[in-house]
């Protein structure tokens, strides 16, 4: 079975099969018909097919109508049942507030709202916690640059810088320099950029606090006096 | 028009809707009698087999229930058509495992089938249905509603959330592969 080059023609076919082109239309197809073979067979294959399609069952109309819902005049919907002539029951408030109570009402939405109402306070405990984490402190890698503070005297650029140097636990060879204080005071850039009188005063504040590590830290040996850069020799 | 209704062909479907909206029930039957027998044979054509008037019935609740969602932008019954073929497929996905769906190829088996003796050769009627069951399932769903329901391809391509062009390409695909199919 071969194809007419007339795209136009071929398009409708199925139009035609089923009546649904205008006379003028339904005209210009036969009179192509007529003359062209392949659409002629083309059309009695769609007849064919058309033919042998499935036959639907007859529909009783008043039963599904009667399982339709029906507007109200406050624009709610009453469900009047299946088809058995029960009478008008309220299901219905309005469609969108009867899925977001359905949904609300849920018990597996109901457990996964206070799942989440406690892992966002959980999330926020520890967060708060981060500042004052122990890794935060001496003999802890810090993940993040620590700023420096905003307040107090500003360093000269040539003084004497003490540095803690610690050996990390699992990568001895980098060492990395972190200092922090509950009050919040941190360090961040230089710490070569720091006076003599504001190290003192962290390494004081780092005494006073009371954090320790989950696991025991190797131990700590001070090299006042050097000076290592954070980012040195990682 | 339909002796038992007051309504005439010349009343539009968004005429009917607006007096179902304002409380008249008798026009969602005439809606209902308008359509009922077009998505019936459109489930039919899908390969629909069992509780036929219930997926159409199950049509029009959720339709009716969500009519402001209806903008007009298509007819009435092609939006029917894109609820009912979600509806099908809802059903066969929850039913899957649980019946086997008739297959075209089974259809042939059936009465109505049997009926077109004097009007089908049956060996061909069997290549052609042989045929459509090599299509892919988009082509074969394309063929099936733009020749079995005369649908056009704006139809079709709303229904199936596709472009008409792709439809029409679907279309031409598919009745190649038909006929080429029947020539072997």
């Amino acid at each position: 079975m071969s194809e007419c080059v007339n795209a136009d023609i071929r398009d409708v076919l199925p139009d035609f099969v089923h009546g649904q082109l205008d006379a003028g239309r339904t005209a210009e197809v036969r009179a192509h018909l007529s003359e062209c073979s392949d659409c002629a067979d083309e059309v009695e294959l769609l007849r064919a097919i058309v033919a042998s399609a499935p036959v639907a069952p007859a529909m009783n109309v008043a039963r599904i109508a009667r399982a339709l819902p029906t507007p109200t005049r406050h624009g709610f919907l009453l469900h009047r049942g299946g088809g058995t002539g029960s009478p008008l029951t309220p299901s219905v408030i309005s469609p969108t507030i009867q899925r977001r109570s359905r949904v609300w009402s849920r018990p597996a939405v109901k457990i996964a709202a206070g799942l989440a109402i406690v892992t966002a306070g959980g999330l926020s405990l520890l967060v708060g916690r981060d500042v004052l984490r122990p890794d935060t402190q001496v003999g802890q890698p810090s993940s993040a640059p620590l700023e420096l503070p905003s307040a107090g005297p500003a360093p000269a650029p040539d003084a004497p810088v003490a540095v803690a140097t610690v050996p990390q636990p699992r990568a001895p060879q980098t060492r990395q320099v972190a200092v922090a204080s509950a009050a919040g005071i941190s360090l961040g850039g230089e710490l070569q950029d720091l006076s003599d009188e504001h190290l003192q005063t962290l390494l004081n504040e780092i005494d006073r606090m009371d954090g320790l590590p989950a696991a025991e830290p190797d131990p700590v040996e001070p090299a006042v006096g050097s000076v290592e850069s954070s980012g040195g020799d990682q | 028009m339909n002796p038992e209704s007051q309504w005439s062909a010349e009343d539009t479907d968004l005429v009917l809707i607006e007096q179902w909206r304002a409380g008249d029930s008798r026009a969602a039957t005439e809606l209902v009698r308008r359509h009922a027998d077009a998505l019936a044979r459109f489930a039919a054509s899908a390969g629909e087999r069992e509780e036929i008037e219930e997926l159409v019935q199950d049509t029009f609740v959720r339709a009716f229930g969500s009519l402001d969602a209806f903008r007009g932008e298509s007819s009435l019954r092609t939006w029917l058509f894109t609820i009912e073929r979600r509806l099908m497929l809802d059903r066969r996905r929850t039913e899957r495992r649980e019946r086997n769906l008739v297959s075209l190829e089974a259809a042939e088996a059936t009465t109505e089938y049997d009926a077109l003796d004097g009007m089908v050769a049956q060996e061909t009627a069997k290549r052609v249905k042989r045929a459509m069951a090599s299509l892919s399932p988009m082509q074969r769903e394309v063929f099936v509603m733009r020749v079995e329901q005369g649908l056009a391809y704006k139809e079709i391509a709303t229904i199936l959330d596709t472009s008409e062009g792709a439809a029409r390409v679907h279309y031409h695909n598919a009745i190649r592969a038909v006929k080429e199919l029947l020539d072997e």
